[in-house]
């Protein structure tokens, strides 16, 4: 084996290790970049070796930390989290659950279908995991339990409707992946939303049979009122303000009317409107907001500054090409490949989550897919339609990387939000449901490419 | 993810991350700024269909402000993701042994390198009076870029805080350490 074959080895096994230390992941990838680079400068000396690795090398991190400040798609991204953050704090959640919960209070698991559908909404709204998990924990776990719904479906409905907005547009994983792989922010989104309701439904039709199958675990509470114009309407007069302001931030996207970034601004402004409408919104929510926001994009971003010198380094070394031909080296075919790299990110995932392996693992994976040659329909209008496919792949089985222990953010959150009488193996149990069915449906994309490609072929059709 | 640093009380680490918080509450009002920019500049190129280079540059650099400064923040508000399965079965003194390992080897190198190259990348920048390419662009383009080392050091400056603090609590015997 050559010299640069086993530093590239070393970078990914010391990168793992290091991990479980505990030490902050983007510093952990920029470290490991550094320490490689002195690595490679010493062999060079030593060994005869043509890395080419030096202190100069290294300067380029500067320029790609520039690209990421110079750059104008990933504006969306704080816009994102302003708007997901100002609607989580202005109350609409509760609004939606509160008449909700009548509709569908006649329904065996008609409470679980409720907080499924508010799930989806908050996906397309909010698009913040953890704070929809915690919301749909605090707001429903309590009703549920006195209903007498089984725990572990409780649970599960809690975490993976929670999950859903790391796929539902608008998406801040969306947004990072379009820059990543050079693709277009709107053709991810139209892509993702046929995806993202399907998996939706899966859960409803999912706790639904289970309702029926086994009565007992999902109750009907006793004194449901019936379901009059009178609660439809409150209902309508709930989710209209939120809906409408989800339709004017995609459909501003989808029609072409607005970049990406536009429609970023203008649905953080639409969110603390919103916020004033309903009289949640002072000096402090701001602040709050504000410095939220300004937390949570950095806290990405500092994974974007370490994964980029952890990559700029992995380049140098040759990396790049050693784990494509190792790749397209698999005697397994192109669906054989696609499969076996599904695999790996759903196995990474249950240690890291999407930030680390969009950052890292998914730009080394594009030129891969675009070499196997895949068919896959883009009606002739999509640019990239397998990258586009194979996006939404990856983004289906990063769904997995919430709900799989022990790194699982959903279950880490839920955990903090559980009645006290709620054992960790009841949120395990609760979760394996919906890792398969997320999978199932990872399945149906594979089939049916046209499940992601055929929105953004209609719109540009 | 998200707990504060409610580690043993450490007077000059105490002031630097003070110092940290307080500036960033400060930057963060550039997403309000960001907000009001955008609105500005879609108003203009869709109702006057009269767009400016100016204000979509400004976009970007109002962004690149709040990322980089924010790192710092999020640096002592103890945000930056990690993988904590084993990190919270080990004893205090494990974890400070860790940290000041970690700080050392991995973060300060790492944080040195962007630092001294990019001194390098903004008088570049100032030398040749760089700015922006399109005609009626921003220009004092150094100023922008001058935002990395500044960043740059402030994040340096919480790690050396973070060190500090972790050099302190293993000699005091590791009691309560934070998280």
């Amino acid at each position: 084996m050559e010299i640069n074959e086993i530093l590239v080895i070393g970078m990914f096994v010391s990168f793992i290790l290091l991990l479980f230390t505990g030490i902050p992941v983007a510093w952990v990838l920029g470290g490991i970049g550094v320490a490689f680079a002195g690595i490679g400068y010493l062999a060079d000396q030593y060994l005869d070796t043509i890395t080419g690795l030096d202190f100069l090398t290294l300067g380029l991190v500067v320029n790609r930390i520039w690209k990421i400040m110079d750059n104008w798609i990933l504006v969306a991204l704080p816009m994102f989290i302003f708007m997901g953050n100002m609607l989580d704090k202005s109350g609409v959640a509760e609004r939606l659950m509160s008449s909700m919960q009548e509709l569908f209070g006649r329904v065996r698991g008609g409470l679980a279908v409720t907080v499924t559908v508010i799930g989806i909404i908050l996906a397309a709204s909010t698009g913040i995991i953890g704070a929809s998990v915690v919301l749909l924990g605090v707001m429903s776990l309590p009703a549920m339990t006195k209903q007498g719904y089984s725990m572990p479906l409780a649970l599960g409905t809690v975490a993976s409707a929670g999950t859903l907005g790391i796929l539902i547009p608008p998406s801040i994983m969306l947004v990072i992946m379009a820059d990543q792989l050079g693709l277009s922010v709107g053709d991810l989104f139209m892509g993702a939303v046929a995806p993202g309701l399907m998996l939706g439904a899966m859960y409803v039709i999912y706790i639904l049979t289970v309702g029926w199958l086994k009565p007992e675990s999902a109750p009907i509470p006793k004194d449901v009122k019936a379901v009059t114009w009178g609660t439809v309407f409150k209902v309508l007069k709930a989710v209209t303000p939120t809906l409408f302001l989800i339709f004017s931030v995609l459909g501003s996207i989808f029609a072409g009317i607005a970049t990406p970034t536009e429609a970023s601004g203008v649905g953080a402004l639409g969110a603390t409107i919103l916020a004033l409408y309903y009289r949640k919104f002072n000096l402090k929510v701001l602040k709050s907001v504000l410095g939220d926001t300004y937390n949570t994009t950095a806290y990405i971003f500092a994974i974007f500054i370490g994964a980029t010198c952890f990559a700029l380094v992995l380049r140098e070394l040759g990396g790049d090409e050693l784990i494509e031909s190792f790749l397209t080296g698999l005697p397994f075919g192109p669906y054989g490949i696609i499969f076996f790299i599904l695999a790996l990110v759903f196995l990474l995932g249950f240690f890291l989550d999407w930030i680390e392996i969009t950052l890292i693992i998914l730009p080394l994976l594009a030129p891969v897919i675009s070499a196997l040659g895949l068919d896959i329909d883009g009606y002739g209008v999509v640019d990239n339609p397998e990258l586009v496919w194979f996006v939404m792949l990856v983004a289906m089985t990063l769904q997995t990387s919430f709900l799989t222990p022990p790194v699982g953010f959903a279950l880490f959150y839920l955990k903090g939000v559980c009645p006290p009488q709620v054992k960790l193996m009841d949120i395990y149990k609760g979760v394996i449901p919906f890792v398969i069915l997320q999978l199932i449906a990872l399945f149906i994309l594979i089939y049916w490419p046209q499940l992601v490609l055929w929105l953004p072929a209609k719109a540009y059709g | 993810m998200k707990s504060q640093n409610t580690q043993i009380k450490v007077p000059v680490a105490d002031a630097i991350d003070g110092l940290i918080q307080k500036m960033g509450r400060c930057i963060a009002w550039v997403y309000v700024l960001l907000i009001i920019t955008i609105i500005l500049q879609v108003v203009l190129r869709k109702g006057f269909s009269n767009g400016l280079v100016a204000l979509e540059e400004l976009q970007w650099h109002l962004y690149a402000v709040g990322v980089m400064f924010g790192l710092s923040f999020a640096q002592t508000t103890n945000s930056h993701i990690r993988v904590d399965i084993l990190h919270e079965h080990f004893s205090a003194k494990t974890k400070h042994i860790i940290d000041i390992c970690g700080v050392i080897l991995l973060i300060l190198p790492f944080i040195s390198v962007i630092f001294i190259h990019s001194l390098d990348f903004v008088y570049d920048a100032w030398r040749i009076g760089e700015r922006s390419d399109s005609p009626s662009g921003l220009s004092y383009r150094w100023i922008i870029k001058a935002v990395i080392p500044v960043s740059i050091f402030f994040l340096g400056l919480a790690m050396l805080s973070k060190l500090y603090r972790d050099i302190v609590g293993l000699y005091r015997g590791g009691e309560q350490h934070g998280n």
